[in-house]
């Protein structure tokens, strides 16, 4: 198994009888995953639930994947939509949701004396970015922390292309206003010619 | 004037192309608002890739060939994580162990009623197990005294079980009071005991994470029986370190 071998060949390969392919899949994307995870979440532990998640719900859906889609645009929509899911449960049942936001077992340890203000800019950061509304947040995430193209997003979100850099834009927006670095409070949705469906 | 709204996300990330980006130089020329914008824009981008991404967890341990071939072939209708749960971890025996543990070392006088109320949420029958999130420390001491616990609580017989396990879900006082983990979590705490006591027999019927002498454990309630359909006859608590899945004690009883 090397890495010049194809995401697709290596589904192929599963989908032939031989699991460790897949294994070499989890091995090769599970820290993007948990990126993206992470970002959209807010929470360590919940990003660590959401991404092996993802990857279990890929492995049930491997049999259907038709190729139409490149493996890591299908592999994000799954993801993205795991991380609505957990969304919408923590709306739910907010009584059950454990929320170890910072100091969790899987953030950084403690900040040694001399890295205090990063870390403290950091969990500022990670707030601001909690603070940004989830499809724009989804549509930054994407963007910026997984450095998707456009196009990609657009076929991960399934919508239309002009709607993905208007979220794009406007959660930047909103996170530079959260930040306290944007010039001036706007609301964005008030320009004219803003609506999010411009294609 | 026209702002060149669905152009400022790649011209602020440098993805745009020449001809547009001259397009956009100059309307930003004369427009201090998309100015403004592009700079804030600009702003939390940078901010956002500054923030440093933890190591995630090893998932590739976790979905090893026997794990991924248990997950195609198993009962779709199940959860994932319930897959290790044996028919035998019916709501009815669930409710049973959690009855018994509010007498266990130092674990919360409520975490017994709350567990029941997970098991009557899943439904009847349903062998739901979720990660609770304890904040006891074990010691042999603890754990012996857990598993006599559990001993003694078998004298009680099943519409009793069933009567109390209701009464305590329908307690309000009761709600809240044990913090569970996801299913991802619960999975890999019961993944990580497995691969601790490969080849010992028994069905994990409760699963925690709590410590053990100080160190961070994944503690499982197992019933072992000899098969066949024939009841349970032992029960043990395994408990493994959450870092490495190593063996840190094991304590068992005969029901």
């Amino acid at each position: 198994m090397t890495e010049a071998e194809r995401d697709e060949d290596l589904v192929r390969r599963f989908r032939a009888g031989e699991p460790d392919a897949f294994t070499e899949l989890v091995r090769r994307h599970q820290q993007r995953v948990y990126s993206l995870c992470l970002r959209v979440l807010g929470d360590a532990d919940a990003a660590a639930d959401v991404a092996q998640d993802t990857f279990i719900t890929v492995l049930r859906k491997l049999e259907g994947f038709r190729g139409e889609a490149a493996f890591t645009t299908w592999l994000h929509r799954v993801a993205v939509n795991a991380c609505y899911d957990e969304l919408r449960r923590r709306k739910r049942r907010p009584a059950l949701h454990v929320v170890p936001e910072e100091g969790s077992d899987r953030e950084p340890g403690p900040p040694a004396p001399d890295h205090a203000d990063e870390v403290a800019g950091t969990r500022d950061a990670a707030a601001a970015l909690a603070s940004v509304p989830e499809e724009f947040r989804v549509a930054l995430v994407l963007a910026d922390v997984q450095d998707m193209a456009y196009e990609q997003i657009a076929q991960v979100l399934d919508v239309p292309i002009g709607t993905v850099k208007s979220r794009v834009h406007r959660g930047r927006l909103a996170l530079a206003a959260a930040l306290g670095i944007a010039p001036e409070a706007r609301e964005p949705s008030t320009r004219p010619g803003a609506s999010e469906e411009e294609p | 004037m026209t702002h060149p709204l669905d152009r400022l996300a790649p011209f602020a990330d440098g993805s745009l192309d020449p001809a547009e980006r001259a397009l956009v130089d100059e309307h930003l020329r004369s427009c201090a608002r998309c100015r403004d914008e592009v700079a804030a824009a600009r702003g939390a981008r940078d901010a956002v890739r500054a923030m440093p991404v933890p190591a995630g967890p090893d998932l590739a341990s976790v979905f090893t060939p026997a794990r991924i071939s248990e997950l195609t072939t198993a009962h779709p209708q199940r959860p994932a994580w319930a897959k290790v749960a044996p028919a035998i971890a019916a709501a009815a025996v669930v409710a049973l162990v959690a009855l018994a543990l509010p007498r266990l070392g130092g674990s919360s006088g409520d975490a017994g009623t709350t567990a029941a109320d997970a098991a009557a949420e899943s439904g009847a029958g349903a062998a739901a197990l979720r990660l609770e999130i304890a904040d006891t420390d074990y010691d042999e001491l603890a754990l012996r005294a857990a598993a006599g616990a559990f001993v003694a609580s078998r004298a009680v017989e099943g519409a009793d079980v069933g009567d109390r396990a209701t009464a305590g879900a329908a307690s309000p006082a009761a709600a809240g009071a044990t913090r569970f983990a996801g299913p991802g979590r619960t999975e890999r705490a019961i993944a990580c005991l497995h691969r601790a006591f490969r080849g010992f027999p028994g069905d994990i019927v409760r699963v925690q994470q709590a410590a053990f002498r100080g160190t961070p454990a994944y503690v499982g309630f197992v019933l072992e029986g000899p098969g066949a359909g024939t009841p349970p006859d032992t029960m043990s608590i395994w408990v493994a370190a959450v870092d490495d899945c190593s063996i840190l004690t094991l304590t068992s009883a005969r029901l």
